[in-house]
């Protein structure tokens, strides 16, 4: 279950060590992202690509939107 | 997967961009729709009176108004015609509604064509939510991808870490007469420099440097003895000593004078020239925000017109620039900090700074500097031997060992006589290249294009011009290009 979070919020857990995940597909990525962000794309979310980020740190995903 | 602690940031990307926050990937050094976006568009309400909301958008300096509801959701726009007629007749009757409208990630160009398409001037910018962020207006997307910002093909390299930039060549207003400044501008262009900038003050730093001409006289004489070099004020503070509905009539006449090859650099000003009619010396924030309010009222003024202003800062009535050039010219505006490097990618067509900061290049690009222009002054002393430029750099500028409130609130030459008396030619050495060295030049130029610079100009520190244009001409700029 996650918990919904504002921009503000996002900075401010960032600076304290949070870890941003970006869901959108590659390419997506690739062209920008928000700073420090890493790329799983959704269809590739499971234990084996996200074995590289830390249990005991939050975890921020995020896509384009909402929508 | 183990995680007991997950966040959903549910407005995504899209919300973080629209918010001017830094940016990274392929595309994060090219402009986007969302960068060029005037946020202080004027906004009213459903039930507001129409004469209500003509009178806030004339006193604004704005032409059209959009209708929000509470929440900021644009419901509509009211220009033109419907502006003017039934003052007391409620928004909702007189609105276009449902406007188009676009989102903060589109590409300039597209939207330009779109709006060629449509004959629009204009064009709202919402978030995906549909809450407004403000206008984009036509002639900003074409200022920001015509030539004239961009004159450096081939050449202008907007990523980080290539040493491409446009080298440019000081116009030291402190330390030379007025007929000599015009002199060195045509040896400066036949040198093979492409731009030069101006200092602008009212006294010299110290008493040594010994002038300080008029810089609008300046420019217009620069005008009539160059044929390709941009000139730009490096910079003029349009906050208390000139009114900024002068500089706008200045720098409209100089553009006018210059087609094409005229910048406006703007800054806070320095309370060694700003004092002079016994105003009191405003602290930065104030500074900034009075150098926010009159760059909004140049490009008021330079919109043509009759145009009134009643701000926190400056008032204008009934104010017509006659004298328009073909093209506007871009607004530089110079950074010192953090807080002004937001500023100047938030407001500005462009940076300036003096000496080489990453982060200051940093913050401009994600406050939405992304593909605009980065200027910097860089200080050098050539001399045919080190010890007599080392030695002549702490004669004359020892300034260049300052820092900080210093620079910006001694009042007199002979207070900051007095500040670089302290300061050792060891530490003007620290911060000007001296000496015959090429390497050491092309080396100072290299490390501000890896920081992000797109245009670098020199400043040559004393009397020798001639000896500097002859050693750049021939032992550092053949080497850069």
């Amino acid at each position: 279950m996650s918990m919904e979070i504002e921009r503000e919020e996002v900075r401010r857990m960032v600076e304290d060590g949070a870890q941003l995940i970006e869901v959108l597909p590659r390419k997506e990525y690739e062209a920008e992202h928000l700073p420090g962000a890493l790329n799983i794309p959704l269809q590739q979310l499971d234990r084996q690509t996200t074995a590289p980020l830390q249990p005991d740190q939050p975890v921020i995903v995020y896509c384009y939107d909402w929508q | 997967m183990g995680f007991t602690q997950v966040f959903d940031y549910v407005a995504g990307k899209a919300d973080w961009f629209a918010n001017g926050l830094p940016r990274e990937g392929k595309r994060a050094n090219s402009p986007q729709i969302g960068d060029l976006v005037r946020r202080d568009v004027p906004v009213c309400h459903l039930d507001d009176r129409v004469g209500e909301v003509l009178q806030r958008v004339q006193t604004a300096g704005w032409d059209q108004c959009i209708v929000v509801n509470s929440a900021g959701i644009v419901l509509g726009l009211l220009r033109g015609e419907a502006l003017h007629a039934a003052p007391e007749a409620p928004v909702a009757l007189a609105m276009e509604s449902g406007p188009t409208t676009i989102r903060p990630n589109r590409m300039p160009r597209d939207i330009r064509e779109h709006m060629r398409q449509q004959g629009a001037t204009s064009v709202v910018v919402t978030t995906p939510a549909g809450q407004l962020m403000g206008v984009v207006e036509r002639q900003d997307i074409e200022r920001c991808l015509a030539p004239a910002m961009q004159p450096h093909e081939g050449r202008y390299r907007p990523q980080r870490g290539t040493a491409s930039v446009e080298i440019g060549y000081k116009l030291s207003c402190e330390e030379h007469n007025p007929s000599a400044l015009v002199c060195y501008a045509k040896q400066a262009e036949d040198a093979g420099f492409t731009f030069a900038m101006l200092s602008d003050h009212y006294h010299p730093w110290i008493a040594e440097q010994g002038q300080s001409p008029f810089v609008w006289s300046v420019i217009g004489s620069i005008a009539q003895a160059t044929e390709r070099l941009r000139v730009g004020t490096g910079v003029t503070c349009p906050l208390i000593r000139m009114h900024p509905a002068i500089v706008a009539q200045a720098a409209a006449t100089a553009a006018a004078l210059l087609p094409g090859r005229f910048m406006l650099g703007v800054g806070t000003g320095e309370n060694l020239n700003e004092h002079i009619f016994g105003d009191y010396w405003p602290p930065g924030a104030s500074r900034r925000a009075m150098l926010e309010e009159a760059v909004t009222l140049i490009r008021c003024l330079w919109q043509g017109g009759l145009r009134s202003h009643q701000g926190q800062y400056y008032t204008v009535e009934n104010a017509q620039l006659y004298t328009l050039p073909e093209l506007l010219p871009p607004v530089l505006v110079a950074a010192s900090g953090m807080r002004s490097a937001h500023m100047a990618g938030r407001l500005g067509d462009g940076l300036i700074t003096v000496g080489v900061h990453a982060k200051l290049v940093d913050r401009f690009i994600a406050a939405g500097g992304a593909g605009k222009p980065r200027y910097t002054e860089l200080s050098v002393c050539w001399a045919p031997e080190e010890a007599e430029a080392r030695r002549l750099a702490h004669a004359r500028w020892p300034i260049a060992g300052m820092q900080g409130a210093l620079l910006s609130d001694l009042r007199l030459p002979s207070h900051f006589a007095q500040a670089a008396s302290t300061i050792t030619e060891e530490e003007v050495a620290q911060a000007v290249i001296c000496g015959p060295d090429p390497a050491r030049h092309i080396a100072a130029i290299t490390q501000a294009a890896k920081a992000g610079y797109t245009h670098v100009w020199l400043h040559q520190i004393g009397p020798d011009q001639a000896g500097f244009f002859q050693f750049y001409a021939h032992e550092v700029l053949p080497k850069l290009h």
